[in-house]
């Protein structure tokens, strides 16, 4: 029995040293390798497509990359594995200033927050003299006082992907300069959209779209003002969002019903009765191509989009806190990651479009082609539809808190089917309010 | 710890004053009793109900390692899914890779060998303190450990935070482990042990020896508070391996470096690749499912023994 | 005796006196030194926090407001709790929480008692038996969530092509409300229900034989034995094993997070899962906005949830309370006649 209690107090001097050494060589201070090279800390989510290439995550292998261009740089690189996994984790470090990452990538969902507190990050805008961005992209990345604190990485450009062999068993055309022309080519409207979604779901019996909140997602973003207006009052109950609302849920019959990311929503990709188009954002093929199996052969896409203005889906930034201790460092990583050059390489790895308009004037990206989309000049399509985008909507900090609610409220319709269309919006009207 | 409350005298005690033999026959002798005195054997009703009860509880793993086995992601979904295939090691090796398995295995042991080992020390000292000594203010600390023993986690979740993040622990094992170091309950049920398993006259006679209060813990306290202390041990140390909230809350930058935390990660980084999830599921549960085979039977008694005395 | 070996032995006394009554304390002091920090402390940190708008990542910035919610822009204690008790999110995650609750304990101590009953037969490999409905304690409650979110996948599950195939329509378990909490409580019931059976044969088997053998003798048959002696005996384990339940229950998150399939921290399309703990986590760690008071919120959330917790514990003591009057005037009587 003595024997053990040495046993255990030894355990846990030991264990403790041990933790205490973990916790020193992965968080707080360790800004140096025992060799002398500057750490740098990177936390990104999803697929940046910065990482080596596997199986499940296409990727450029650019920090790799980079260490052998500055040898004495060492790049400690953590994918959380959402967007919302990632805030929390950004929350927590720049809470304390306890520099957990030296660079975090952030999602628009989360931008306003950061924006709001700008002064805590650092300007960029010495460091990127030759990065090349479109002005929308450099003025939602300044804050207030006019600093750059957020250098963007891809964009994404929506264009609609389409199952032609579901087409094809509907009678529609298959071929993709004809879907073009059929949703109306560069005046396509949503009530186009809506209306040969009609006729294919009568005609098939199937569903045409995966539900209505992906919809949403890509119409509300032409708007210059969605849900709250440049003065800062919320218009999400007004009649913009109501008529869009009305529209979505009187189509809601062409819906599939899957929620985005669910393991129905992966599982239909594939299916003989899955959804026949999607609103494709450039970084979405990515989700096709694992959903469907890259051997799968039914998927297409067109150059077209429904709408009056250019649709940008996602897009990230990365940022730097002031308080990291090698921000230097840091910034020239940014400043390399986002640069044409390197935007052009993830494309051509990953899908992420770039936003730099040179790097989607590269031959790399222009000519890119995807066997999967059966050959589709994916570089060409998705250039074409960057073109038309001018602007994303004005966003602040309540903006994605109301979003979550509207896409709640289309859930109601569409996925759980326990509202009436009436009733989930008296329910919206509600939520907003409690917001604020 | 074992059946105390039918037959008088448990077996600890019998094994501290006659010596294992002698504890040992008896409890041969009692298991005897049992089946002599005891109903007919059960019937094959009894059986059934229990086969059908452990393959309900096998399913889920069954399905778990079925998934894991598929060759590629095309049968992952549906009645396929059901059947195994034979990708099984390839996925394993692959989710190996992924989560860093050496690196979490790592992390979960120092975690749960530290917070259990701190745990059963720390409530065997103020457990037999509490049960045997008398000092003022014994009853309003233990009145404080009884009360806060209902107390839920989440209550203590935001100032841990705060806490936490304050002093530069974010992302450190430590950051898990110092909540840990103790709890109220292992006080409670040591004291509960100790009030019965550890006669009066014992520690009298160590007194009169001349022994040392220190003395008298190490050698009589001690031993009689081994069977307790082993299933404080056993049950903390489940409890600590499998926590989940609080680790990845506060993990942030190192989730890899514990088995849970990295095992629900992979299930964010592959949401399509379920054969590769599910072989992460599995190569985070193959720990305790073998510290199971050999502490089984323990955790069954300490369970059944923690209810009587509850 | 020399007066110095008499000296000795008087020091050393006072010196074993002074000892027999210090080392208690320097027992029950590691514990409680530790215990202060991570246990006593941060309980009066959360009463402090609640109170103040306190952002997750700006930090305190003086007494809580409740906001437009209650049309004030005051200054105020119970002002986190004022805007909790606004959200409708809250009230949802209540209700779940509740009902998911309810739904992983009733069947559950059905089932183990059920199971507890058939393990106390006399069993061939009584071991071998107990250790198997022990087996999915030692499977975390995260890793049963990943599971039986596959288990329990809208259409391509394993729970619905099974209906399929034989002719059934599909439940929408993560769309329907009722469904979902059936399917989370089904992975708290899978872990828990064989651990509880244990709990419970243990206090069957407490019971004496010779009160079951007084039934038989009475004429009474095996079910009439088991609802009329061995069930009413049962009665304080039962409401033992409901508290531990209660404790637990009505904090899950784990399985719930993953049922959502993924580490996001929404409770589904409609928060037809959301429970109380993922609000929580939501609102104090994830959703954070510059400007308003979450973590301070999440606070004011988790003493909310305590009381809740409280609450039930209390009415639970005193039914244990009247349920242990009861049963020790039954025992006595069974007792006079089994003598």
């Amino acid at each position: 029995m003595k024997k053990a209690m040495k046993l255990g107090a030894i355990a846990v001097t030991a264990s403790m040293i041990f933790a205490g050494l973990s916790a020193c060589g992965s968080s707080t201070q360790g800004n140096k390798t025992a060799d002398g090279k500057t750490v740098i800390k990177i936390q990104t989510f999803n697929n940046f497509g910065y990482e080596k290439s596997t199986a499940a995550k296409p990727g450029a292998d650019l920090f790799a990359e980079y260490e052998k261009l500055h040898p004495n740089i060492k790049i400690e690189s953590t994918v959380a594995s959402s967007s919302d996994e990632a805030r929390t984790a950004f929350n927590s470090s720049i809470s304390t200033g306890s520099n957990s990452y030296d660079i975090f990538a952030v999602d628009i969902a989360w931008w306003p927050s950061i924006r709001a507190i700008g002064n805590k990050f650092m300007d960029l805008k010495d460091y990127t003299k030759n990065n090349n961005w479109p002005d929308w992209v450099v003025k939602t990345g300044t804050d207030d006082s006019g600093r750059l604190i957020g250098a963007g990485t891809d964009i994404g450009p929506t264009a609609l992907c389409y199952r032609q062999d579901l087409f094809e068993q509907a009678g529609l055309p298959t071929d993709r300069e004809q879907v073009k022309e059929l949703f109306g080519g560069e005046n396509a409207t949503w009530d186009k959209f809506f209306e040969i979604g009609q006729r294919y779901t009568q005609k098939t019996g199937k569903p045409f779209i995966d539900n209505l909140g992906d919809v949403a997602a890509a119409m509300k973003v032409q708007k210059e003002e969605v849900y709250v207006s440049k003065d800062d009052k919320v218009i999400a109950t007004e009649d913009g969002i109501h008529d869009m609302y009305n529209l979505l849920t009187k189509n809601a019959n062409l819906s599939a019903g899957v929620s985005t990311w669910s393991d129905d929503w992966n599982a239909s990709f594939n299916s003989p009765n899955g959804f026949a188009v999607l609103t494709c954002p450039a970084w979405e093929v990515n989700n096709v191509k694992g959903n469907a199996g890259a051997d799968f052969r039914g998927w297409n896409v067109a150059d077209v989009f429904p709408g009056e203005a250019g649709t940008d889906q996602g897009g990230s930034w990365l940022t730097i806190p002031e308080s990291s201790p090698v921000k230097e460092e840091a910034a020239k990583l940014v400043a390399w990651l986002t640069n044409p050059e390197q935007q052009s390489k993830v494309f051509v790895a990953a899908s992420n479009f770039p936003s730099s308009p040179k790097a989607q004037a590269t031959p790399e990206v222009a000519d890119k082609t995807d066997d999967f989309l059966n050959n589709a000049p994916t570089g060409k399509i998705f250039a074409n539809r960057a073109e038309t985008i001018k602007h994303i909507p004005y966003i602040n900090a309540k903006y994605y808190d109301i979003d979550s609610k509207f896409g709640a409220a289309l859930d109601r319709v569409d996925c759980t089917k326990e509202q009436t269309p009436e009733e989930s919006w008296k329910q919206f009207v509600e939520d907003v309010k409690a917001l604020s | 710890m074992t059946t105390r409350t039918k037959n008088g005298m448990g077996t600890p005690a019998l094994e501290q004053i006659y010596g294992k033999n002698v504890a040992r026959t008896a409890k041969r002798a009692r298991a005897k009793l049992v089946m002599t005195n005891g109903e007919k054997r059960a019937g094959w009703g009894s059986y059934l109900v229990l086969s059908i009860a452990l393959l309900a509880f096998l399913f889920p793993l069954y399905y778990a390692v079925s998934i894991a086995s598929q060759n590629s992601t095309d049968t992952q979904y549906g009645v396929r899914s059901l059947i195994p295939g034979t990708g099984l090691m390839k996925n394993l090796a692959l989710a190996f890779e992924d989560i860093n398995f050496w690196q979490a295995l790592g992390g979960t042991t120092i975690v749960t060998l530290t917070v259990s080992v701190s745990t059963v020390f720390f409530s065997t000292l103020a457990g037999f303190a509490f049960a045997k000594l008398r000092f003022k203010g014994r009853n309003l600390l233990l009145t404080l450990v009884v009360a806060t023993m209902t107390i839920p986690q989440q209550l203590t979740v935001v100032p841990m935070y705060i806490m936490t993040t304050k002093v530069g622990l974010y992302g450190s094992l430590l950051a898990v482990i110092i909540p840990g170091l103790v709890g109220a309950f292992g006080v409670f049920w040591m004291t509960q042990y100790l009030e019965d398993a550890l006669p009066y006259e014992l520690i009298e006679a160590g007194r009169v020896d001349g022994a040392s209060m220190g003395r008298i813990f190490v050698s009589i306290a001690l031993p009689a508070a081994k069977p307790a202390a082993s299933m404080l041990f056993l049950f903390t140390f489940i409890g600590s391996w499998t926590s989940y909230f609080w680790p990845m809350l506060i993990l942030g930058p190192n989730k890899n470096s514990m088995l849970t935390v990295a095992a629900s990660a992979l299930k964010g980084a592959h949401f399509t690749d379920y054969t590769l999830i599910m072989s992460g599921v599995i190569l985070t549960a193959i720990p305790l499912l073998v510290v199971f085979v050999f502490t089984g039977r323990q955790l069954v008694s300490g369970i059944m023994a923690g209810a009587v005395k509850g | 005796m020399s007066e110095k070996q008499q000296a000795s032995v008087a020091s050393s006394g006072r010196f074993a006196v002074f000892s027999y009554k210090a080392t208690p304390y320097l027992y029950v002091a590691p514990f409680f030194i530790l215990f202060l920090v991570v246990g006593l402390f941060p309980l009066l940190f959360t009463v402090w926090v609640a109170m103040r708008n306190y952002n997750t990542i700006t930090g305190d910035s003086g007494w809580a407001v409740c906001g437009a919610v209650c049309g004030t822009r005051d200054q105020s204690l119970v002002g986190n709790f004022q805007w909790v008790l606004h959200q409708r999110d809250f009230w949802m995650a209540m209700r779940n929480t509740v009902s998911i609750f309810l739904l992983s304990s009733v069947p559950q101590i059905i089932a183990a008692v059920f199971i507890a009953w058939v393990l106390n037969a006399n069993l061939k490999a009584k071991t071998f038996w107990r250790m198997g409905v022990l087996l999915p304690y030692v499977i975390a409650p995260s890793a049963c969530g990943i599971i039986f979110s596959q288990i329990f996948s809208d259409k391509s599950g394993a729970f619905n092509v099974l209906l399929q195939t034989i002719g059934l329509a599909p439940i929408a378990w993560h769309a329907d409300t009722l469904a979902s909490h059936i399917a989370i409580a089904t992975i708290v019931n899978f872990r828990w229900t064989g651990y509880n059976s244990l709990i419970l044969l243990a206090a069957m088997q407490a019971i004496p034989t010779d009160l079951i053998e007084a039934a038989v003798v009475d004429g009474a048959g095996k079910a009439r034995t088991f609802f009329s002696v061995t069930l009413p005996l049962l009665k304080p384990t039962l409401i033992f094993v409901i508290l531990n339940s209660t404790i637990g229950g009505l904090q899950i998150f784990d399985e719930v997070q993953m049922f959502n399939n993924g580490t996001g921290a929404a409770g589904g399309a409609n928060n037809q899962f959301l429970t109380v703990s993922l609000y929580l986590y939501n609102l104090g760690f994830n959703k954070v906005t510059i400007g308003e008071s979450n973590i301070g919120r999440a606070a004011a959330v988790a003493w909310l949830l305590f009381l809740v917790i409280v609450l039930v514990a209390v009415v639970n003591f005193s039914i244990t309370r009247k349920l242990a009057d009861a049963e020790t005037r039954g025992k006595k009587r069974m007792q006079k006649k089994a003598q």
